[in-house]
């Protein structure tokens, strides 16, 4: 048991429930539409945390989770480099507002789409995937007399017991900004081709990883965590390719960092994200957000 | 930072352009509205502030005009905000002034957030701009 987790993972292991959102997904799986992106991303560096610093204005979410919602700040994660790229690579017309709110898709995961059916804290990855785009993802901010300004675990925990759930004057706001397509992952290969490509990955596992990173950046594999977190970046050029993944425990590590890589996060040998995490089946790719069309300029300029 | 940086050496040379080009009508949009800004700027008793509204414009038509690190017109107000900061100077100083140039930017549809992505739409939110200071040089 890390010194780090008291609680702080949150991911539940029930592959029946993943194979069970699994056949409600047009592209349950990424293998069957990987064709046409296969091989692109083969000796490239894609930071996708670059994308949400620019998007941002710098202001890189600093994700410190205070309940066992690891699921939804993975998921969360996952939402800000998606509409990043959508932003900055894309050049769709959007605007970024606010880092994406957890509560909502911690809750809707447990509740709309798992139907209550867990006790304690946690949830799986999957029902994260299929809420977001089901029931989409909001920026932080006020809605109503909802607010989602400032992060609450205790609101998720409230929100996520059965019979409570998303609030239901969120939900039709929260459906007009889905995240468009999700698909499970199981290799290095296609990470590193989908994060390329500008789609952002969720990882969970009962994997842990050592606190302090290497020369390079890398953590080494240690511990048992039942944890949720995302990939938002892959290096296939360096001499040991990797994904760089981003955990929600704010600045829980330490050691050497490369590409200015933000707190909290730590390389991943490729093998190693195959073997101990993307082969346990709950893994994500997110792709397209549908975002938020700028508002209104001030014209009082002078 | 680095935009900001750019920004005043644009006014900068906004105003050297002032003293010694003759400009070129740049208007843009309602008539009447430009007309009303030069109206209202010419009660403006302070030579110094009217310099200062001139170069805020003159080296904001420069800026957008050449600036590419823009993606939409959204990304310019606080990036002008800034500068007028560091010129001390206070937003709605002249609150009759400040309707006039807002009714202006509606009427020309500033107010509609755009992309900057192609030279043509930096040369059309510039316009904009290059209009105003048109319309407040100070002779």
């Amino acid at each position: 048991m890390s010194e780090f987790l008291n609680g702080n993972d949150g991911w539940v292991d029930d592959p029946a429930a993943v194979e069970e959102i699994m056949n409600d997904l047009p592209f349950p799986v990424f293998q069957d539409v990987w064709q046409p992106l296969k091989g692109t991303g083969k000796g490239k560096c894609i930071l996708l945390y670059d994308f949400i610093k620019k998007a941002s204005g710098g202001k890189f979410p600093a994700r410190k989770q205070t309940i066992g919602d690891c699921v939804a700040q993975g998921a969360a994660y996952a939402v800000d480099a998606v509409k990043s790229v959508d932003i900055i690579l894309n050049k769709e017309f959007e605007e970024w507002v606010a880092e994406t709110a957890t509560e909502d898709i911690y809750a809707g995961s447990r509740v709309q789409i798992g139907k209550g059916r867990l006790r304690g804290d946690g949830s799986i990855g999957a029902w994260a995937a299929r809420y977001v785009n089901e029931y989409g993802a909001l920026p932080r901010g006020k809605y109503g007399n909802v607010d989602l300004t400032t992060y609450s675990g205790s609101k998720a925990r409230s929100w996520g017991r059965t019979g409570a759930g998303v609030p239901k004057s969120l939900i039709p706001k929260a459906k007009e900004h889905p995240i468009l397509t999700v698909s499970k992952v199981t290799t290095y290969e296609e990470v590193r081709d989908l994060i390329s490509n500008g789609y952002a990955v969720t990882i969970a596992s009962n994997q842990g990883f050592s606190s302090r990173r290497d020369s390079e950046g890398f953590a080494a594999p240690k511990g048992n965590w039942a944890h949720q977190m995302s990939i938002l970046g892959v290096d296939d050029k360096h001499k040991r390719p990797g994904v760089l993944v981003q955990n929600s425990w704010g600045k829980w590590n330490a050691g050497p960092k490369r590409h200015d890589q933000p707190d909290g996060s730590f390389w991943v040998d490729a093998e190693e994200i195959e073997n101990r995490i993307l082969k346990k089946g709950d893994s994500w790719a997110f792709s397209g957000y549908e975002g938020f069309k700028p508002r209104k300029l001030n014209t009082r300029i002078i | 930072m680095k935009n900001k940086t750019i920004l005043i050496v644009a006014m900068v040379i906004g105003s050297v352009v002032y003293q010694y080009v003759p400009a070129t009508s740049q208007v843009v949009g309602d008539d009447s509205k430009i007309s009303k800004v030069s109206d209202v700027f010419s009660t403006i008793q302070s030579t110094e502030d009217k310099l200062t509204i001139y170069k805020l414009f003159a080296g904001s038509a420069e800026y957008l005009q050449n600036c590419k690190s823009l993606q939409a017109t959204q990304q310019f107000d606080p990036i002008l905000g800034r500068v007028q900061s560091s010129y001390g100077w206070n937003r709605e100083k002249y609150p009759e002034f400040t309707d006039a140039v807002s009714e202006y930017l509606v009427s020309v549809g500033y107010d509609e957030p755009k992309p900057l992505t192609t030279d043509e739409q930096r040369k059309s939110f510039s316009n904009i701009f290059q209009s105003l200071a048109e319309a407040t040089k100070y002779e």
